[in-house]
């Protein structure tokens, strides 16, 4: 009885667990401030370098200078922009599971979780939604 | 009574809370969307590897009609960054092949109630972040690189 009382219950965050878990938490809050730098550097940077090259090109009418300064746009300041909720979310489930680890709290366990699961599904459908642009820049290569 | 040192080291931190219902499951939905997230990005990559390569022979095959080619500078640019891309193209997949030994391995985990294997699973989640934060470290040198090198184009191109 004793046996199968333990053998139900011995499913947890055990202390390797738990180690395995402190270490997790802390890349995993790392890694969403360095794709936040990213991001950032990313926006500057990017539109200034785009920006650098289109003032070297002599267009001859508007509409081809508006659709490079929309695909900059796009590529520079849009598709960044959408990447901030994901690296947010991974910093907030970050700070949940190292506040319940500390606490034992098993809510704040649940609620990291929702963080970081927020994150990986956000990022899968953007990511498999960029496969038409990325189609797109296939073809036109 | 003194505690039993071995099961003082292998007491769950929450109890009994992974059996619990809403745990339980964010813990599924999190290996599931990891899965899911793994795949389109595996998928991703694999395209702009191969978009890559074809941009790279069209230009060649260009290069080789017109006549006309990059500067010294350009050519060595583009390859030295396009190497770096590839390497972190190449590394990424490894960074999803980790978040799908999780995602399988948590579900085992869960299905099973197998405690080493969701020590296995964080593990290997683990690894999947570290991995990951190695090559976005090397995806931003790379950025840099390009940024600095279009900044001096004018003046050694």
């Amino acid at each position: 009885m004793r046996g199968e009382y333990q053998d139900i219950f011995s499913f947890g965050i055990d202390n390797t667990a738990r180690r395995h878990l402190e270490t997790m938490m802390l890349w995993m809050k790392v890694l969403g401030m360095v794709a936040l730098i990213a991001i950032g550097l990313t926006m500057v940077g990017g539109t200034t370098i785009a920006m650098q090259w289109m003032a070297r090109v002599n267009y001859h009418d508007q509409l081809t200078r508006n659709i490079d300064i929309a695909s900059v746009g796009m590529v520079y300041v849009l598709f960044p922009a959408l990447f901030i909720f994901p690296a947010v979310s991974l910093l907030r489930s970050a700070r949940c599971s190292i506040a319940a680890l500390k606490t034992n709290d098993s809510n704040l366990l649940g609620k990291g979780l929702g963080h970081q699961k927020n994150a990986f599904r956000y990022t899968g459908i953007l990511t498999a939604l960029l496969f038409l642009p990325g189609m797109l820049l296939l073809l036109v290569a | 009574m003194k505690p039993d040192p071995i099961s003082e080291n292998n007491s769950l931190l929450f109890g009994l809370d992974l059996n619990d219902e809403a745990l339980h499951h964010e813990l599924r939905q999190s290996a599931e969307w990891g899965r899911k997230m793994a795949v389109a990005a595996i998928v991703l990559q694999a395209l702009l590897l191969i978009g890559s390569f074809s941009s790279f022979i069209t230009y060649q095959s260009y290069s080789q009609i017109t006549g006309r080619g990059l500067s010294r500078f350009l050519v060595v640019r583009e390859l030295a960054i396009g190497t770096l891309h590839l390497i972190s193209g190449i590394g990424f997949i490894f960074v999803a092949v980790y978040f799908l030994r999780y995602a399988r391995m948590m579900k085992q985990a869960l299905d099973h109630g197998e405690q080493q294997m969701l020590v296995e699973s964080i593990r290997k989640l683990r690894a999947a972040f570290q991995i990951s934060f190695g090559f976005s470290i090397l995806s931003a040198c790379t950025f840099i690189a390009s940024v600095v090198s279009t900044t001096l184009y004018p003046l050694v191109g």
